[in-house]
């Protein structure tokens, strides 16, 4: 290929396309940059495709001149914002600039030697603007990150390869074979200035992509309570970083104030500002599009005048925000106007967009979690509330009883009265006073269970029980019952099932409650009572199954039973009678002494309730814990250093174990804590005096047991033992024998000899 | 014949349950709060009291407390009333020296077995 061959059809096709490209650009973007890139790839296209327009004398090199000092005297220009340059090389370049070009239109009419020594100076001139160019550049590229570091590097490589082909072809003789070669090898070196000053989208695109998983890479193994926090702390310098910025800050919007909270890399820029109206902030906060300002002169008083203080002379704007949220605003400050805002708007929105997501699901888990908490507190209010109407029906039943009482007494003594008079029709009245009385009674008491069972205080009285000897009371106690409607009952009870450790009243309660139903809705059939021990899972049960030939239940209904209030249906209660409370207090007691209760029903062929106990050590059994020292323990309540300095010497060296309280609500505390064997007490305390701790812990069920001995100054001993003092101790005491006087009066232990009592 | 004490600030309460004592043959003195009970104990020697646990001036427990203090008063076998039914309250009474524990309603057939055993046990040791 000859040097005409590759000058027509590759290197001008090349540059046309670039030049065409780069003109496109400017036409679509406008800006100062795109404008002189496009002026540069112009006037050189027009040197390289009407070489003879140039001046003759320049030739070939022509080209090299036009290019290098175009080239540089709009880099200057272009490029000051990358690093400041100096005043003095603006001027060299433009006075450089107009003297090559004066040098160049006079050179047709000057001699040879005039022509060489101009070619030498625009060889020395093209090296040299390359040289600085690609150093301002690169510097540049070296200060920022993002596309526009890409760019610059794209930029300052293109220019420095052609110096270093200037340089070499200054170097070289002047011959028709170097000038080809000169071509070619600046052919690769278009493609990267275009590349570089004029990005196409795609190419940006990519660029942004991997810039962005750079930054969030990092922060998507955060966890998302402190994610947020953390990219928005990371989002500031990276900003500054991407864009090659003075200093960046976040301004969050505070949502009471509605103020502007800079969050900032650099301190002259955080505080708090208000948006004025009118402003081009104000313009950013209302349409949501990120904007690059030029020129800050169109801020608000407080941003302007931040950005003066860091000596920023350009910004960008860039919402933080969702959809459906803005949390605030990004703001960039610059030194001067940007090189490439459409790259780093693009690119900060990106970011933005990411940050302000990982808000809003902060603030969605805050709020999540804002409701949970809101929530325990209703649940709260609502057990504070359930305890309440416990108490009120537990009271309540208490105010009812006493009415009924007389009620019920009554009748039974005008009944007695009626029966020796001997009239018939009042007796028979009087048994239905006291029938119905009777009845209120039960339902009172039922009542009075499920509020003791809702209220947790329902209590276990554990008991060694033989399951024979229970099964036979309740068979007789429920025999009449099953008379009533011409049944028959069944026991099969294999004798020797054992003795278990149960709740007696309890369980009796349970198995009544069964077997009177099974009496109620059967007439004319039979009802089975069957014991059987089973083992369950590993576990041994005791099984009591209730069989009757009664009128059964639908599934529907067996589901019903074990409610509140609830029976089979609301025609069984205008028939039968009963509140419908029985069985769901014997379920709940089942359950309370680690059983259940089962049932299996088909209308019409009658209803097996089975009722499951453990039959070994699954019943928790409340007892303190048994104490491992073997020492019994004294509690000494005093508020006297001495006093308690002297028990507790005395009583150690007696063999006790001795634990103080200064004052009574503490006494009380440790009384709980440690349920001593024996608790000495003063009287004169502040805050709560002996005789209110003496009170306090004869009336609690877990502390009235453990013995009192009070030791005063005052003589009220009568008082004392009258309100459940064991012993009374008249200060002086003879402290050397208190061990003595004491140890008789030791609460009564598993482990513990007791010895005689006083 | 048997002396009771009866000790109840319900009105209706004592007036039937001192008549139904009555007729079945005891003889009953009455006390309308704890204060009084304790005082009449002293000054009637009862041979059995029953007492109302939620007392005016001086409550039940309290009343027992000191019956059960003093030496005079001591041996006379006390059953408590009330009309309370948690387990507590008997575990409750029985800590102030109650003998037994009766909830009310009272079930009169229940009670004065109650009474006739309490009674008896008294007659028994050689005092």
């Amino acid at each position: 290929m000859t040097h005409q061959q590759y000058t027509n059809y590759i290197f001008l096709p090349l540059y046309g396309l670039v030049t065409v490209m780069v003109i496109a650009q400017w036409l679509r973007y406008q800006d100062r940059l795109r404008r002189n890139v496009a002026l540069l790839f112009l006037v050189t296209m027009a040197g390289q495709a009407f070489p003879k327009l140039l001046p003759a004398a320049l030739g070939l090199d022509g080209f090299s001149w036009v290019l290098v000092s175009t080239a540089y005297f709009l880099a200057v220009r272009s490029l000051e914002h990358l690093r400041p340059i100096p005043v003095w090389i603006e001027h060299a370049s433009r006075t450089g600039w107009l003297v090559l070009v004066v040098g160049a239109i006079i050179d047709p009419f000057m001699s040879d030697t005039y022509s060489l020594i101009l070619g030498r100076v625009i060889d020395i001139y093209g090296v040299l603007a390359m040289v600085h160019t690609g150093v301002v550049v690169m510097s540049g590229a070296l200060r920022t990150g993002g596309v526009s570091r890409r760019r610059l590097i794209l930029v300052a490589t293109g220019v420095t390869l052609l110096g270093i082909l200037t340089m070499v072809t200054v170097l070289l003789p002047r011959t028709e074979a170097f000038a080809y070669l000169g071509k070619v090898l600046t052919t690769p070196i278009l493609p990267l200035l275009y590349l570089g000053l004029a990005t196409p989208r795609w190419l940006t695109n990519i660029w942004q992509q991997q810039e962005f998983y750079a930054f969030f890479r990092e922060s998507g193994g955060l966890p998302i309570k402190t994610r947020a926090e953390a990219m928005l702390a990371r989002l500031v310098p990276t900003a500054t970083h991407t864009v090659g910025a003075l200093a960046t800050a976040a301004a969050m919007v505070e949502k009471e104030s509605g103020q502007l909270n800079l969050v900032s890399d650099s301190r002259a820029l955080s505080g708090k500002i208000h948006v004025d109206s009118g402003g081009v902030l104000y313009g950013v906060v209302n349409s949501g599009q990120p904007v690059y300002l030029d020129r800050i002169d169109s801020c608000c008083d407080s941003v302007r005048e931040r950005a003066e203080r860091i000596g920023a002379r350009a910004m960008m704007v860039v919402p933080i925000a969702t959809k459906e949220q803005t949390f605030g605003y990004l703001m960039v400050f610059l030194r001067s106007a940007a090189l490439f805002p459409e790259s780093d708007l693009s690119l900060l929105s990106l970011m933005t967009e990411q940050v302000a997501v990982a808000l809003s699901s902060t603030a969605m888990l805050k709020e999540q979690q804002t409701l949970a908490s809101r929530l325990e507190v209703a649940n709260a209010d609502l057990e504070q509330a359930s305890r309440a109407k416990s108490a009120f029906l537990a009271n309540m039943s208490h105010e009812l009883r006493t009415p009924l009482n007389a009620i019920i007494g009554y009748s039974e003594m005008l009944q007695e009265e009626a029966l020796e008079i001997g009239d018939r029709q009042f007796v028979s009245d009087l048994n239905r006073i006291h029938g119905a009385g009777r009845h209120l009674l039960s339902l009172i008491n039922d009542i009075l269970d499920l509020s003791k069972i809702e209220a947790g205080r329902m209590e276990l009285h554990l008991e060694p029980v033989c399951i024979a000897d229970m099964v036979e009371g309740i068979v007789a106690t429920v025999q009449p019952l099953v008379e009533k409607n011409q049944n028959r009952l069944v026991v099969d009870c294999p004798t020797g099932s054992g003795v278990v450790t149960l709740d007696l009243t309890r369980v009796r309660q349970v198995l009544f409650n069964l077997l009177s139903n099974a009496a109620k809705f059967t007439e004319h059939g039979t009802i089975t009572l069957r014991v059987s021990q089973q083992r369950v899972a590993g576990q041994p049960w005791y099984y009591f199954a209730v069989t009757d030939t009664g009128i059964g239940m639908t599934e529907e209904q067996t589901h019903r039973i074990f409610h509140d209030f609830t029976q089979a249906d609301s025609s069984t209660t205008r028939k039968y009678g009963g509140t419908g409370l029985g069985l769901a207090i014997s379920q709940r007691i089942a359950r309370l002494l680690g059983g259940e209760i089962d049932v299996a029903s088909r209308p019409g062929e009658g209803s097996t309730f089975t009722f499951r106990l453990p039959s070994e050590g699954a019943v928790p059994v409340t007892s303190p814990p048994d104490k491992a020292a073997a020492l019994p323990t004294i509690l000494a309540i005093d508020t006297d250093p001495t006093v308690r300095e002297l028990i507790s010497r005395f009583l150690t060296r007696d063999g006790f174990r001795v634990e103080t309280a200064t004052n009574g609500i503490e006494g009380l505390r440790r009384a709980r804590e440690l349920q001593p064997d024996l608790i000495t007490l003063a009287l004169l305390m502040p805050i709560l005096d002996g005789w209110a701790v003496l009170k306090t812990l004869k009336a609690d069920p877990a502390l009235k047991q453990i013995p009192v001995v009070i030791i005063s100054m005052q003589e009220e001993r009568t008082m004392g033992l009258a309100l459940g003092a064991v012993d009374y101790l008249v200060k002086p005491v003879d402290w050397a024998s208190l061990g003595d006087r004491l140890r008789p009066h030791l609460r009564a232990r598993g482990h513990e000899v007791q010895e005689v009592q006083l | 014949m048997s002396l009771i004490l009866l000790v109840e600030d319900n009105e209706m309460n004592r007036d039937m349950l001192s008549r139904r004592l009555m007729r079945r043959g005891f003889a009953v003195v009455l006390a309308t709060d704890g204060a009084q009970g304790v005082a009449l104990a002293q000054s009637e020697r009862p041979d059995l009291i029953l007492m109302d646990m939620s007392l005016p001036v001086l409550d039940g427990w309290e009343a027992a407390r000191r019956l059960k203090a003093m030496p005079d008063t001591r041996t006379i076998p006390i059953i408590a009333l009330t009309a309370h039914a948690l387990e507590q309250d008997r575990a409750q009474a029985l800590a102030a020296g109650c003998d037994e524990y009766e909830t009310k309603p009272v079930d009169l057939e229940r009670l004065l077995e109650k009474i006739a055993q309490l009674t008896a046990t008294r007659e028994v040791p050689p005092t």
